[in-house]
């Protein structure tokens, strides 16, 4: 094994790369990170140009919001254009919202013939985005011409949409915020128009004046109830709302079936344990015969452990997008997470790519539980590869290329499935359902379709741990030969 | 982790200096758009961006950076920027500012050039 020549190779041959892919990176965890603490559209709008324009080194842009009511006031930032200039392409661009072209991508120099594109040129502005918030389209952003005056890329575009989903995803969120906010302010008036009058209006008009004073008495117990009951609502709504965005914005990030690849057939399957997932699997198409398959688990539980995931799951599709080695993709995402994220943070994954062209499987387990591969009623544990992700910043993981042979099944799991059956303080002991079953289960199924598999492993999961509560989320991908 | 920005600015013969120490962020535009509008304000046509060799500059302090340099040429003033560690140098160059704007060693050759 000589993977670290072959890293030393990598980063070698790719300085400006890499340089440039660590960039895209710092922007996404910081971006996220600035705009997540934001409560308002405007500020969102502002903090969100700000990044773009330093990612791309863009000398203009538009980013505009026209889902206007009292709640959704319309908005727009801009940057390097005059105020007039912005305000005029804001309102021209207004009446083109209900067009089918205004929901797609639009770059200026691919697509002379459309209406849309004709409308950037106007404000010399080369690439449209929009931005879809509860699928409705809300607005979108320009980008002008960059600095270096080369062209938009493919790269660029996937790296733009990527920014873009975090944007929607705070936009939705703030949306709401200032919607419960509206409603939190007429509450307001209500129970400062019931302070200042309903006590004495009810006292001179009802109530027998000699018991003032206990009237007095009630109606301040009454209000603190009802300032409580609203704080409690604003945490629930809040927090309700936060999990549903990071659940779907993890749906939205699961791939939408299963890669068709002649020669395997893969299915998958995730079951978080709460709202969000810790865990993320992922399919990673790289031609039109091979295919990286990803499969992490963040450690932790809940809407932290989410956010991770959701991090590190975009960052390995840049990595892969960018067909570096399999150590090195590790090695730079261990080293991201390692910067970005709290010390105590880190994520086990196994990464794969299978060739079907070589009928390769070539695979780096980062701290995961090993991958079970069974062939011909034996069961051979996938552990090459290295430590967990995001404890040492510098770390070379090895990996393994194995020879794929028909009707060989493959199955990559997080540890929800072998700890299934426990609790959290017992995971891990005799009564987890297991790497043995695990192996049992997958033999005795392995003449199976992967679907099937899939779904004959879950079941024995399931009818091993009924009774007991789901602690832990649940991930299973299989994989079969022909 | 971030450390916070100062800036300052001091006037030399033939060019006026903004120095940031500590890390440029968002949350220094305020401050670096005040500083530039003073440094304009001192007449002279060269303006250095000093930094401390440490400071980590991300996007928007990148996109800060982009803003000054594009106001400066219109304006007829060209930016020097001094201080930047070798990755920043590349990520100046990846992102276009090196063709607006000169990266120099020090003060002093900023006169020479």
């Amino acid at each position: 094994m000589n993977s670290e020549e072959e890293f030393g190779a990598a980063e070698e041959l790719t300085e400006d790369a890499l340089a440039r892919r660590v960039y895209e990176l710092n922007t996404l965890h910081d971006l996220n990170q600035e705009i997540s603490t934001l409560r308002n559209v405007r500020e969102v709008l502002e903090a969100s140009l700000l990044y773009i324009i330093g990612v791309f080194g863009l000398k203009r842009g538009l980013i505009a919001i026209y889902k206007g009511d009292e709640a959704h006031p319309r908005e727009f930032a801009y940057r390097g254009i005059h105020k007039n200039t912005a305000t005029r392409w804001f309102q021209q661009l207004e009446p083109h919202l209900k067009a089918p072209y205004i929901r797609e991508v639009c770059v200026a120099q691919d697509a002379s013939n459309s209406p849309l594109a004709e409308l950037l040129k106007d404000c010399q502005f080369r690439v449209w985005l929009p931005l879809e918030v509860d699928e409705e389209t809300w607005g979108g952003i320009a980008l002008g011409e960059k600095l270096s005056e080369t062209a938009f890329t493919a790269d660029d575009v996937e790296l733009f949409s990527t920014i873009a989903i975090n944007i929607q995803n705070v936009l939705s969120n703030v949306s709401m915020i200032e919607a419960l906010n509206q409603a939190v302010i007429k509450e307001t008036r209500i129970r400062n128009v019931f302070q200042r009058y309903a006590p004495e209006a009810i006292i001179n008009e009802v109530l027998n004046p000699s018991n003032e004073e206990l009237l007095l008495g009630e109606s301040q117990a009454v209000r603190r109830m009802f300032e409580q009951m609203i704080a409690r609502l604003e945490e629930q709504h809040a927090l309700e709302r936060d999990l549903d965005l990071a659940h779907r914005v993890q749906e939205y990030l699961l791939p939408g079936g299963p890669p068709r690849i002649a020669g395997i057939e893969i299915a998958a399957r995730s079951i978080p344990a709460r709202g969000v997932c810790g865990d993320f699997y992922d399919f990673i198409p790289m031609s039109p015969y091979q295919v990286g398959l990803s499969l992490a688990d963040i450690a932790g539980k809940g809407m932290s452990a989410a956010m991770i995931a959701t991090m590190l799951q975009s960052a390995t599709r840049m990595c892969v997008g960018n067909y570096y080695p399999i150590p090195a993709t590790l090695s730079i995402l261990n080293r991201f997470m390692f910067r970005h994220t709290e010390t105590t943070s880190y994520a086990t994954m196994f990464y794969g790519q299978v060739d079907m062209q070589e009928r390769t499987l070539t695979y780096s387990n980062a701290g995961h539980p090993p991958a079970m591969l069974c062939r011909n009623g034996q069961v051979r544990r996938l552990e090459i590869g290295g430590s967990v992700i995001g404890i040492f910043e510098h770390f070379i993981y090895d990996q393994e290329t194995i020879e794929l042979q028909p009707k060989d099944a493959l199955v990559i799991y997080s540890d929800g499935v072998t700890d299934a059956g426990t609790t959290p303080e017992s995971a891990g002991f005799e009564d987890a359902f297991g790497q043995e079953r695990l192996e049992a289960a997958i033999v005795a199924n392995a003449s199976l379709p992967a679907s099937a598999l899939l779904d004959a492993i879950s079941g024995e999961v399931t009818r091993y741990a009924s009774g007991s509560k789901q602690f832990d989320d649940i991930t299973m991908i299989v994989m079969k030969v022909e | 982790m971030r450390r916070e920005c100062s800036i300052k600015i001091h006037k030399g013969d033939e060019l006026a200096t903004i120095e940031v120490v500590g890390d440029l962020t968002a949350s220094a535009e305020k401050a670096m758009d005040a500083a530039y509008q003073k440094a304009c304000g001192y007449d002279t046509k060269n303006i250095l961006l000093k930094f401390d060799g440490k400071s980590r500059i991300n996007s928007a302090g990148i996109a800060i950076v982009i803003n000054l340099v594009i106001e400066s040429k219109e304006s007829d003033r060209k930016i020097f920027i001094t201080g930047v560690s070798k990755h920043f140098k590349k990520i100046f160059e990846l992102v276009g500012l090196t063709k607006y704007t000169t990266i120099v060693d020090s003060e002093e050759e900023v006169v020479k050039v």
